[in-house]
């Protein structure tokens, strides 16, 4: 092919990257890029412009459990991944990994929201960053935590850090409260409950809160998480609505 | 430096590294192209949520986007453009072209990226610059482009000669391009 003018070549790359040219003139075009390399730039922008087109639709509203839909089912890959580490460590780093998997999609979902909340604060953000650092301490333990039938689909997970002395709790799907309530959560030893802090859920029932870890937490097998009311005691009167054990 | 700060490209890494919170972030930043885009092309919002998450599921996999072929954007409205026309059986030659655009390897030089540019303010150019094209010219290049139309079949609906389409689809392109030209450089 012979072509006279450069208007010329940019229409026939424009039919290129429409996929409106024969096969013959595919492969004269091949040849073409082959032997002048600098019009594969035109062939990107050519590209880049068909690729911006949808831009053009109007925005659509996404629906507001996608994100998170896709996180969880994304965990869920990663935990398979971890799974196949290796056969004698299976079942544990299975377990590990289905805990760990849940508290990033829990931290996912916060940072998703906060910005949604437009950033609201670059304390929290850091706060969250914290949180994940505290994650990554390899003397971590884990505790899975279920509704009781007060709220049976409630369910997450508390990481204690021994090395920050920290607590990390991230659930989901809880009872929203009404004015003047809280969720209390409690370390048992040796049948006694002692009080590690208190949070409330977000509207969709969420929760993300770190704690201080007190020597004699530490020393628990199990925690529970009550409902009380929002001036402090120092012990539990409310109901249990979840509860977790120390298993790995 | 916080993550939800980085560019594209970094943040594509760290969700290569194992990441998930870059997943969000990715979400956060394009899920609504991607479903505006899936919406558009398959009609229903159950199907182009299944997309959506497709989409983004698949970043998970083996090293797809490469900065120099692209804006991130534009990557991504590709892959939801190709899964959208494989959910249709309507794969066609110009579109495996395009994938293997995407996936050839000869280097290219570095390049600004274009997220730079807000996606509301660079959506609202690109609706400006697709305005600005011939009402004929934006009914060849959508129904190429969202329905996957060939231009004989294009050609046979609006009852026009195929190389007047051709010839439609081809000048639209070009005008895009220019008016687009420093979002496609």
């Amino acid at each position: 092919m012979v072509f006279r003018e450069s208007e010329e070549i940019q229409e026939l790359l424009a039919s290129y990257v429409l996929g409106d040219l024969t096969p013959e003139e595919v492969a004269s075009v091949n040849q073409l890029l082959d032997s002048h390399p600098e019009l594969q730039t035109e062939v990107r922008c050519l590209q880049n412009t068909l690729g911006l087109i949808p831009l053009a639709l109007p925005e659509a509203e996404l629906p507001p459990t996608l994100g998170s839909r896709i996180l969880q089912t994304a965990s869920g890959r990663s935990t398979v991944r971890a799974n196949r580490v290796g056969t004698r460590a299976k079942t544990r780093l299975g377990v590990i990994g289905t805990v760990a998997a849940s508290v990033v999609v829990g931290f996912s979902f916060y940072s998703y929201r906060l910005h949604q909340q437009v950033v609201a604060t670059q304390a929290e953000l850091s706060q969250y960053k914290n949180a994940i650092a505290l994650l990554r301490q390899p003397s971590n333990r884990l505790l899975a935590l279920q509704g009781t039938s007060a709220i049976p689909a409630a369910s997450g997970s508390l990481v204690v850090v021994p090395n920050a002395e920290a607590i990390v709790l991230t659930l989901q799907n809880l009872t929203p409260l009404p004015e003047g309530q809280v969720y209390r959560l409690w370390g048992v030893a040796d049948g006694e409950k002692i009080y590690c802090g208190e949070f409330r859920p977000d509207s969709q029932g969420r929760a993300l809160v770190k704690f201080p870890l007190d020597a004699e937490i530490s020393d628990s097998s199990a925690v529970v998480i009550t409902v009380e009311p929002s001036q402090r005691l120092s012990y539990p009167t409310g109901e249990t609505v979840m509860t977790g054990s120390i298993s790995l | 430096m916080m993550l939800s700060n980085q560019t594209d490209t970094e943040v594509f890494q760290s969700l290569r590294s194992g990441n998930l919170l870059a997943l969000g972030i990715l979400y956060e930043r394009y899920g609504e192209v991607v479903y505006r885009v899936a919406l558009r092309m398959l009609g229903n919002a159950q199907e182009a949520e299944d997309l959506t998450q497709e989409v983004f599921l698949s970043l998970l996999g083996s090293g797809i986007y490469d900065r120099r072929r692209g804006s991130m954007v534009v990557f991504l409205t590709t892959v939801t453009r190709s899964k959208a026309i494989d959910r249709h059986r309507q794969i066609r030659a110009q579109w495996q072209r395009i994938q293997r655009w995407f996936h050839s390897s000869s280097p290219e030089s570095e390049r600004a990226l274009i997220d730079k540019v807000a996606l509301k303010e660079m959506s609202c150019r690109v609706r400006e610059a697709f305005a600005e094209l011939s009402t004929t010219q934006q009914q060849v290049l959508e129904m190429a482009y969202y329905d996957g139309l060939s231009q004989s079949e294009i050609s046979e609906e609006l009852n026009m000669p195929i190389g007047t389409v051709k010839t439609h689809k081809r000048k639209g392109l070009l005008k895009l391009r220019e008016i687009l030209q420093d979002l496609v450089e």
